[in-house]
């Protein structure tokens, strides 16, 4: 049902925009014969750098429309009557999870591709590439259930995009942080779950890519904030006077 | 009666939390890009001018076109609720001023951005023990980003003119500003919208001229603004009254 | 008799519809005018029309005498007060300083708010959030923006919309006492005929884009014919006695309906019925109520 309220709604230009974005973003990276060797873990360097940035104004994009639709035209009224609020608030969840989880798949797919037609060299890293997918999406719909907190409980959108806005903004710059503060910020988790470190030496100038252990500790802890954030979320929706 | 429009789309944002990301997002990007500095010394060397850069390059990329978007959205969101496009049009005012009322409200905005964020600067340079004085091109620098927003606001003001939806200008506000950052890469950076704001602010190189040739940013700052306000106004003119 | 609206031949089309279809406006001035109409029959569309938010397919208005277009709107608008649609309001400001928006863009004094808000009883609410108001304040608040600047013209979209019996009769007589105290001309559309009835002077009725009856009040009236239904005990008897004297009648019901008889020759008819031992149980005037009248002229049931 939630669906059918997003038609005609415009979030598969903003995603596909998104996915474009991220083409033309490989391909210019990808203009140096030593990157393709290195093409794998280059991929899953920039990526989750580039995802920190787009990712959560995508997802306060996605939550403020799948929201915003009660709010305008006043249905929530209506539709709490017809269903129990924390059904309302799982049913726009799982909406948006669909959205994000198709876009992070697309964005999978595609570097799944350029790694094919540019032939990267040596194995295919299965075994991270699927690390990566899981611990992308789950920060993805992590943030989305943030953006969709925010967006249920005040009215005006500004507040929920400010916030997206601003999230955006701190992971950015925590990634350049010592680690301790990225576990500390819910947007920092797109560095804490990075796969790949880049070890720039300053007087050759060379850049060195380098494969760390998945951060699991990390992972859970990151669980753990998303069904924290869900209980307390879906507790304040529900008790939300209309 | 321009001024009076103006008055009156400064009431209308009374008791509207406007300021939250304006302030806070300048903050967080001076704070962070000062420790980042500072971190960084031995390989920023060029004190007031590395920390401009390290101020201003995520802000001018990533976040100020979608702050800007988020600004006029919500302009044009008010009169796209409760059938406030009927009163608003039956208004003895001429339809131009309405579009120019709020870019004028969104520019001041961006005026206030900018002044803060060069406050931000001079303030976090000191905190961080800079000796040499602050850039005397600082004021030039603020200025020129000051049009390029002011290019950006006209921009969005159109696309949440014509897309009903608070979110998605915002978001492709996001995705241009992105652009602007493939487009300057290209050497394009002058014929985007998104990517004068980056020119003129310096971001990439604060130390020498601008990336481009002076007369060219002026004559296309112009060019764009009066590209996106003829385009609004005509769509307001022509285009029956929706409320709703 | 001068018109503060006439428009000529006025069409819109929307789609493969035509909403509005030759439309012939003459609203005089200084009256309350009836826009009357089904659901659907294009009332929002021509009023929206007159107010250039909607632009004509074909055809002309005129306005306050002069033509909408661009070059008069903003001559015209400084004199037209409107209610279209619902009420617009930005709900997170004062009664209060919502009318200061729409003072300010009129060019209307500030003294003018408090005397519109005294008029429509909103004095207490000034201060309170719009979007915390009833319907009926909002609706209130927006008849008390259309007021503002004294306009010479009001054009109202169903304004007793949400509004109690008490807030209807209110507004009621508030709309009429406007064209004596200000010499406004009031342009208001309803579904509700008895409103318009007791509210307007000339009334206009549109039906599928078309205008079917344009004229005053009284001539709407005069098409209902009244008949005086009289039951008896003995109907089929009483009925041929009628007959015979050369009374037509209708049964329907149980009731025989004669047609309208001054009072002596009904005195005259009944008691003859009496002499001849026919019991007379009922004897009622009844009028073509104006729905009926309605439903004539737009063939179609008038919905709420």
């Amino acid at each position: 049902m939630e669906f059918k309220k997003t038609r005609r709604r415009n979030v598969w230009v903003v995603i596909a925009a998104m996915i474009l974005l991220q083409c033309v973003w490989i391909l210019r990276i990808f203009n140096s014969a030593d990157r393709i060797r290195d093409g794998w873990m280059i991929c899953l360097y920039q990526f989750p750098l580039l995802n920190s940035i787009i990712m959560p104004v995508v997802a306060a994009v996605i939550a403020s429309r799948l929201c915003d639709v009660e709010h305008k035209g006043q249905a929530l009224k209506l539709l709490e009557t017809v269903m129990l609020p924390g059904k309302l608030f799982d049913a726009k969840f799982l909406c948006g999870s669909c959205f994000i989880f198709a876009a992070t798949f697309l964005q999978f797919l595609i570097f799944l591709v350029t790694g094919y037609l540019l032939n990267f060299t040596g194995p295919v890293p299965a075994g991270r590439l699927f690390c990566y997918l899981l611990f992308t999406a789950t920060v993805n719909v992590t943030i989305l259930l943030f953006q969709q907190i925010l967006s249920l409980l005040f009215v005006n959108q500004m507040v929920s995009l400010s916030a997206g806005l601003i999230g955006a903004l701190v992971g950015l710059f925590i990634m350049f942080f010592p680690p301790e503060f990225e576990r500390l910020l819910l947007w920092g988790y797109y560095g804490v779950l990075m796969l790949v470190r880049m070890d720039w030496n300053s007087t050759t100038r060379v850049i060195r890519y380098y494969w760390i252990t998945a951060d699991w500790n990390g992972y859970l802890t990151l669980t753990a904030m998303f069904c924290v954030l869900y209980l307390i979320g879906r507790m304040l929706f529900i008790r939300k006077e209309i | 009666m321009l001024f009076k429009t103006i008055m009156a789309e400064q009431i209308k944002l009374r008791h509207s939390p406007v300021w939250l990301a304006f302030i806070i997002l300048p903050v967080l990007s001076a704070v962070m890009g000062t420790f980042n500095y500072l971190q960084n010394i031995g390989i920023l060397q060029d004190q007031w001018y590395s920390l401009w850069t390290q101020h201003t390059l995520f802000l001018c990329y990533f976040f100020l076109p979608p702050l800007l978007g988020v600004y006029c959205s919500y302009l044009c969101r008010l009169e796209h609720t409760n059938h406030n496009w009927n009163a608003v049009m039956t208004a003895p005012v001429p339809i131009s001023f309405l579009y120019l009322a709020k870019l004028t409200s969104a520019s001041v905005m961006a005026l206030f951005t900018q002044i803060w964020i060069g406050i931000l600067f001079v303030l976090s340079g000191k905190i961080s023990g800079l000796t040499s004085p602050v850039p005397p091109a600082l004021p030039v620098w603020l200025l020129c980003g000051f049009a390029g927003e002011i290019v950006i606001c006209a921009l969005q003001l159109f696309i949440s003119l014509i897309i009903r939806s608070f979110a998605v200008p915002v978001g492709i506000a996001l995705i241009g500003g992105i652009m602007g950052l493939g487009a300057m890469a290209k050497g394009y950076g002058v014929w985007f919208p998104y990517s004068l704001l980056c020119l003129g602010m310096r971001a990439n190189r604060p130390g020498g001229p601008m990336q481009c040739s002076v007369p060219g940013f002026c004559v296309n700052i112009l060019i764009f603004l009066i590209l996106f306000m003829t385009l609004s106004m005509i769509w307001l003119k022509r285009s029956d009254v929706v409320a709703e | 008799m001068s018109y503060i609206i006439t428009t000529n031949g006025l069409c819109k089309q929307s789609g493969k519809a035509m909403r509005v279809r030759d439309l012939d406006l003459k609203v005089p001035e200084g009256v309350v005018y009836g826009f009357l109409g089904p659901n659907g029959a294009g009332k929002s569309t021509t009023m929206k029309m007159l107010l250039g938010l909607v632009k004509p397919t074909a055809g002309t208005i005129s306005v306050l005498g002069k033509e909408v277009n661009s070059k008069n709107r903003l001559s015209i608008l400084k004199d037209v007060g409107s209610l279209i649609e619902s009420p617009s309001y930005y709900a997170h400001l004062t009664g209060k300083e919502n009318l200061q928006i729409i003072s300010t863009l009129k060019g209307v004094p500030a003294k003018d708010i408090d005397r519109v808000l005294q008029v429509l009883r909103l004095e207490k609410q000034k201060d309170k959030k719009v979007g915390q108001y009833s319907l009926g304040m909002k609706q209130r608040l927006g008849l008390a923006c259309a007021l503002l600047g004294r306009p010479r013209l009001l054009i109202l979209d169903e304004p007793t919309n949400g509004l109690d019996p008490a807030g209807i009769q209110e507004m009621r007589d508030l709309i009429c006492s406007l064209p004596q105290k200000y010499g406004m001309t009031i342009m208001v559309s309803s579904h509700l005929l008895s409103e318009i009835d007791q509210m307007a002077t000339y009334a206009g009725i549109i039906s599928r884009g078309e205008l079917v009856f344009q004229n005053r009040m009284s001539c709407l009236h005069e098409k209902s014919r009244s008949s005086i239904a009289v039951r008896t005990l003995q109907n089929g008897a009483a009925a041929k006695i009628l007959q015979d004297h050369g009374i037509g009648y209708e049964l329907q019901d149980q009731y025989l309906l004669l047609p309208c008889l001054n009072d002596h020759e009904l005195a005259g008819q009944m008691g003859l019925l009496y002499t001849k031992n026919i019991d007379i149980v009922r004897i009622e005037e009844r009028h073509k109520s104006l729905e009926d009248i309605f439903l004539d002229l737009t063939g179609k049931a008038v919905s709420l």
